[in-house]
């Protein structure tokens, strides 16, 4: 007999975790279930059921995955090819970033800007990563990463071009909330807004990136629009607890001024395994204009916010004049010390008390390591650590 | 149209009137190369599907294939009889075979009165059958007594709803 259509290949690779994990947020319950083979769900308002295999080596999986995707159709008045994407990002925050413009027609970019693309977005990623780990948000952030944030960028993936403008997905697996009481292993009750909808108490690390990403990218447009229509100068620093940082803005420039996009956007899409973030803006967009502004905001942050938490390692190079003159230094007075500040050897003054400043003479004399911590601020060509604290000399051993 | 695409048309048409008596509705037509033609299944008024549901192997001939015990001998494809046989399936499947007239004249008869489809098709399950050492087919044994008719059907599903199989 001739061929016709065979079930789509695709719905070989939804695992029956993801059909139940997306069908479980849509309200659907299990109302009867052969052990360790299907399971039957029905919406308490209708009649219709979905009948999910539990299995994928039943020979007939394609099939009985495409039943319900099939039902699934029905019930939510929606394409297949979208219902599928919602499963396939059942357990996953989404966000989808793209370039659009009219040199993007054919949705190729060329090669090099495509890299950097790709290279902003992991930076906007690991900005978003570093900000959520920090108990106060920075107008920069700087030194390596920390293995946390490694940690995420590793597990985040990207997903396959779309049809289009140019456009690509970041991937990210979100743990199920689970409902466990330590107590007496019944479930606890959920937290619910006044509004009578379910909050999650305690979010995962990378789904509070992703909100944090998109708080910070909001706050940054909201800005660009401050400054650009209300004149406010003060536009970016005032946004800094909001999220917008000389990392992100430096990301934001480089995409809207390497790339041939004449907009960037960011669209956020929540995993239905945990309640959704309220009151977030997901749908953010940047136009090409924004780019000197971002850049110039970048720049301003490096020069005139400083970086707080710094730490400072180096050679005391130079002491205060009068105390090479063999002044008293019991009184504290300012050294300057040779660190590397972004690979590259600076000049960094830093004030000390009498009983540090002696320690710091102490080293010259020996040239020994110094150790402190503090907020280096940029000073013209050279920088100032502020708030020094937790000083001491490296023995040799360190 | 080939006379084959005539005879897997004519099949359909058959299990289309037999369903439809018993209530049932008919799923998408697949590829034969995975043995499966036509599903058979409840829907609901939405028309989504819904159990019971069997998924069923037509197969089509005027030759003259009934043998001297009365029963059918259909020669079965290797692929068909190991998919057919199959028992790690969620949905059942059987095999029903049409035997129809050469003649393609004598294939309907249309009257005022009724419409007359000739002749019969059959139902064999031969889920769990062993396996074979022939290369290229199997003759399957189904039983006259098994018409595929809508009470057959009927009884087919209800077995399938309670659990069981054909």
């Amino acid at each position: 007999m001739k061929s016709r259509s065979r079930p789509a290949a695709v719905f070989r690779d939804i695992t029956p975790a993801q059909i139940t994990s997306y069908i479980r947020a849509q309200q659907w319950t299990k109302t009867e279930e052969k052990q360790g083979s299907w399971g039957v769900y029905v919406r308490t308002e209708a009649d219709d059921e979905l009948v999910v295999p539990y299995r994928s080596d039943f020979s007939d999986y394609e099939r009985r995955v495409g039943d319900v995707f099939e039902n699934l159709a029905i019930v939510e008045r929606r394409d297949v090819s979208d219902i599928i994407l919602d499963v396939i990002h059942a357990n996953r925050d989404r966000v989808q970033f793209s370039l659009s413009g009219k040199l993007l027609g054919s949705g190729r970019v060329p090669l090099l800007s495509g890299a950097k693309f790709v290279g902003a977005v992991r930076d906007i990623v690991a900005t978003a990563a570093r900000a959520t780990l920090e108990a106060k948000a920075k107008a920069f952030y700087s030194g390596r990463r920390n293995s946390d944030v490694e940690s995420l960028l590793r597990k985040i993936q990207l997903s396959p071009p779309q049809h289009g403008s140019f456009v690509f997905n970041l991937e990210t697996p979100i743990p199920d909330y689970l409902q466990l009481s330590l107590n007496t292993g019944a479930g606890r009750e959920d937290i619910q807004s006044a509004g009578g909808e379910t909050l999650d108490p305690d979010p995962p690390f990378e789904r509070r990136v992703s909100v944090t990403m998109a708080k910070s990218l909001s706050a940054t447009l909201g800005a660009v629009m401050d400054a650009q229509i209300n004149g406010n100068r003060a536009a970016f620093s005032e946004s800094v607890s909001a999220g917008v940082s000389a990392n992100l803005c430096e990301s934001l420039a480089c995409i809207l001024s390497d790339t041939p996009a004449e907009t960037f956007s960011a669209s956020f899409y929540w995993s239905s395994n945990r309640p959704h973030p309220k009151g977030i803006n997901t749908n953010i967009s940047f136009t090409r204009d924004a780019a000197d502004i971002l850049n110039e905001a970048a720049r301003s942050f490096r020069i005139y916010e400083p970086e707080e938490d710094f730490v400072l390692e180096g050679f005391p190079a130079m002491l205060s004049a009068k105390d090479k003159e063999g002044g008293d230094i019991s009184k504290g007075g300012t050294v300057t010390v040779i660190a590397p500040i972004d690979l590259k050897s600076r000049k960094v003054a830093v004030s000390l008390n009498g009983d540090d400043y002696s320690k710091a003479t102490e080293a010259h004399r020996e040239g020994q390591v110094i150790h402190c911590e503090g907020d280096l601020r940029k000073a013209g060509r050279t920088f100032q650590l502020e708030n020094c604290r937790h000083f001491r000399v490296l023995d040799d051993t360190e | 149209m080939n006379i084959t695409q005539q005879q897997e048309q004519f099949s359909i048409a058959y299990i289309r009137a037999v369903a439809a008596t018993a209530g049932f509705a008919i799923g998408s037509v697949e590829v034969d190369d995975d043995s499966v033609d036509i599903e058979i299944r409840s829907s609901n008024a939405s028309g989504t599907v819904s159990r019971p549901q069997i998924a069923v192997q037509l197969k089509a001939t005027a030759r003259n294939i009934v043998g001297q015990d009365g029963d059918i001998r259909f020669p079965l494809g290797i692929k068909n009889f190991n998919d057919l046989r199959d028992t790690n399936l969620m949905v059942p499947r059987i095999l029903v075979v049409m035997l129809h007239p050469k003649d393609i004249d004598r294939w309907t008869d249309v009257t005022e009165d009724q419409l007359a489809i000739r002749h019969c098709s059959y139902w064999k399950s031969i889920r769990g059958e062993p396996a074979t050492e022939n290369m290229s087919s199997v003759t399957v044994v189904v039983p006259r007594s098994q018409i595929f008719g809508p009470n057959e059907l009927t009884q087919i599903m209800k077995d399938v709803r309670d659990g069981g199989h054909p």
